[in-house]
């Protein structure tokens, strides 16, 4: 659904983006991790055709963003950091304004805004002005207008910033809803357990680069996994050691494996008259992938 | 499409923004003022001079219009457009509104279009006002007044644009709201107040001053009894011919080096251009017929300023 090829993009001397390569599948659900200047927003803007790249090109549902920027944000929606509306306006007006550009119908475009405001929680404040919302009001409300041409691809950056625990969880619902209703999602954010739940594959950029890309599955097994034993009586640890390098932590072993063989080294323990206390696998969370491979660079 | 969508936001915006409300008021309150109170003196003034020649609204209009229009109307058209980019900017909105299908060019565009049309309200309702006045006053324009009046409002919708052009064009260029105002405010009194005083001060330098031909010729005694007469025959009396020529050839070199300030300034040239409406010059004196460098001044500079800030919008970095 998404090819990127190359992409550069410089502001002045400054290379916000380096030769970035992506290709994203229809239907998935990508988050885009990275530090702070990482170029994530440039990324998305460039995606979205809000700026002209220095060299490189991207596809979206095959039409070059560079030549089409109109066709693009049809098919697009897109919820920046940061959302800004016209505050002396009311969120249903704010909404009908930028209904305006797509060539919906008055009385459709109404509908679907009623519908959209509902679907975001703020169906209640749809007639105040949007000077009085709050931050996290004005992300729900960024949402819906993200939404508002029922668009086959959303870009989100950094969607739940601002959001209280619960405006996240609605969101989190609304992008798996958004899944199942055959969208393509890109998500920037930093909130990697956000990340974990919601995305299949992970784009990691870093000074511009692409610096790592997979299934999130993918990078804990390329980044190891290890598994805590712990037993009754305390665990000879040279009964592991065919399975992996065994370190002791306290009264439990920890073995470093290659593949999950939980399987085996329980029967071993049965085999040699251990009660099986605790016998889990430890897999790398996203936060020590990422940190991992960011500090590399 | 997407033009007009814009327009008719920045056109209700502007309507219905407080700053535009009061500064409206203010703008028909002085020009009514003006009229109401000005009409009466006028006319006596000019009866008193000649009552054969008739008198011309658009000399009325001239002189009572511009009074109000060159100040009130300039800050109008600063205000209306100070913060049109920077506001958007500031707020984000402007980076939300791009994520629709709408190009850089109509965002533009249409909020000049919007404003255009607010502008064009402005001037409507100050020559409502007006006429109605003249008609409390006993007035009834003829066909040539209204035409006359017409292009009175048209070079005012063209002074007002101006100004606003010229704050679109800061509001485009300068990092926040406060310091476009700043900026717009410092270019109005640049061009419309140091640039004339300027021309003036290098025209005095560079001339001189006036020749030492004393005052114009007092009417003879005679004429004076019976001034419903002949002003007309003063004015073809050798004394006064001769004193009038060596005042236009002094006034005729000044001009010349005032015009080289002037050219950019859009309140002379306002008035420049008002005051050649009328059959004889109502608000500047020895005025030249031809008014051609003026009227390009007029046209040129907010055509410029509205270039310049379409470009600067148009390549701008929006992240």
């Amino acid at each position: 659904m998404i090819e990127v090829e190359n992409l550069t993009k410089l502001y002045g001397k400054f290379k916000a983006l380096d030769g970035l390569n992506l290709e994203i599948d229809e239907n998935e659900v990508f988050g885009f991790l990275g530090p702070n200047g990482a170029g994530k927003t440039t990324t998305i803007n460039l995606m979205m055709g809000m700026l002209q790249p220095t060299s490189g090109s991207i596809k979206i549902a095959g039409i070059d963003v560079a030549r089409n920027p109109l066709e693009i944000k049809k098919l697009c929606g897109y919820l920046p950091e940061n959302v800004g509306f016209y505050d002396h306006m009311t969120a249903k007006q704010n909404l009908l304004y930028f209904s305006e550009f797509y060539n919906i119908p008055g009385h459709e475009a109404t509908a679907i805004i009623e519908e959209l405001l509902e679907l975001v929680g703020i169906a209640d404040v749809a007639d105040k002005k949007v000077g009085e919302f709050s931050k996290g009001m004005k992300q729900r409300l960024g949402m819906a207008q993200a939404l508002l041409n029922d668009p086959k691809v959303i870009f989100l950056d950094e969607p739940t910033s601002g959001l209280d625990p619960q405006g996240a969880a609605d969101f989190k619902k609304i992008i798996k809803d958004m899944k199942k209703e055959g969208k393509t999602i890109f998500f920037s954010s930093h909130i990697l357990s956000e990340v974990r739940e919601i995305c299949e594959t992970v784009g990691i950029i870093s000074r511009g680069k692409l610096v790592a890309k997979g299934r999130i599955e993918e990078f804990a097994s390329q980044n190891g996994i290890s598994i805590a034993v712990e037993t009754e009586p305390e665990l000879d640890p040279s009964i592991l050691e065919t399975f992996g390098r065994v370190s002791m932590e306290g009264s439990k072993a920890i073995v470093e494996v290659e593949k999950d063989c939980r399987v085996e080294i329980s029967k071993a323990l049965n085999e040699r008259g251990y009660i099986v206390k605790e016998l889990h696998m430890l897999e790398l969370d996203l936060e020590e992938i990422y940190l991992s491979i960011v500090q590399e660079r | 499409m997407s033009l007009i969508v814009v327009a008719k936001k920045e056109f209700a915006d502007q309507i219905t923004s407080k700053r535009f409300i009061v500064i409206l008021a203010l703008m028909l309150l002085i020009s009514a003022f003006s009229f109401y109170q000005g009409i009466d003196g006028f006319m006596r003034g000019y009866r008193g001079m000649n009552s054969e020649v008739r008198l011309s609204i658009i000399q009325i209009f001239g002189f009572f219009g511009t009074f109000g229009i060159t100040t009130s109307g300039a800050i109008l058209g600063l205000l209306m457009g100070f913060d049109l980019i920077t506001r958007e900017r500031e707020s984000g909105s402007l980076k939300t509104l791009l994520a629709h299908p709408v190009f850089r060019d109509q965002i533009i565009n249409g909020k000049a279009l919007g404003a255009f049309a607010a502008m064009c309200l402005v001037v409507v309702l100050t020559l409502i006002i007006a006429l109605g006045i003249l008609a409390i006053k006993g007035f009834i324009p003829s066909l040539d007044d209204l035409i006359a009046i017409a292009k009175f409002g048209l070079v005012t919708l063209a002074y007002l644009f101006t100004f606003f052009s010229i704050a679109l064009f800061t509001s485009t260029v300068a990092k926040n709201s406060s310091t476009s105002l700043l900026v717009a405010f410092g270019i109005f009194i640049l061009l419309s107040v140091a640039m004339p005083m300027l021309g003036n001060l290098v025209a005095q330098a560079v001339v001189g001053p006036p020749p030492n031909i004393g005052p114009p010729p007092i009417p003879h005694p005679q004429v004076q009894e019976n001034p419903d007469a002949k002003v007309v025959e003063i004015e073809k009396s050798p004394e006064w011919q001769e004193w009038r020529q060596k005042m236009e050839e002094y006034q005729n070199k000044r001009r010349a080096v005032e015009s080289f300030f002037n050219i950019i300034s859009p309140t002379t040239n306002y008035r420049t251009l008002i005051s050649s409406l009328s059959e004889r010059p109502v608000l500047i004196s020895f005025q030249s017929k031809d008014v051609t460098k003026n009227l390009v001044g007029f046209i040129m500079l907010p055509v410029v300023f509205f270039v310049i800030s379409y470009i600067k919008f148009l390549r701008s970095e929006i992240i």
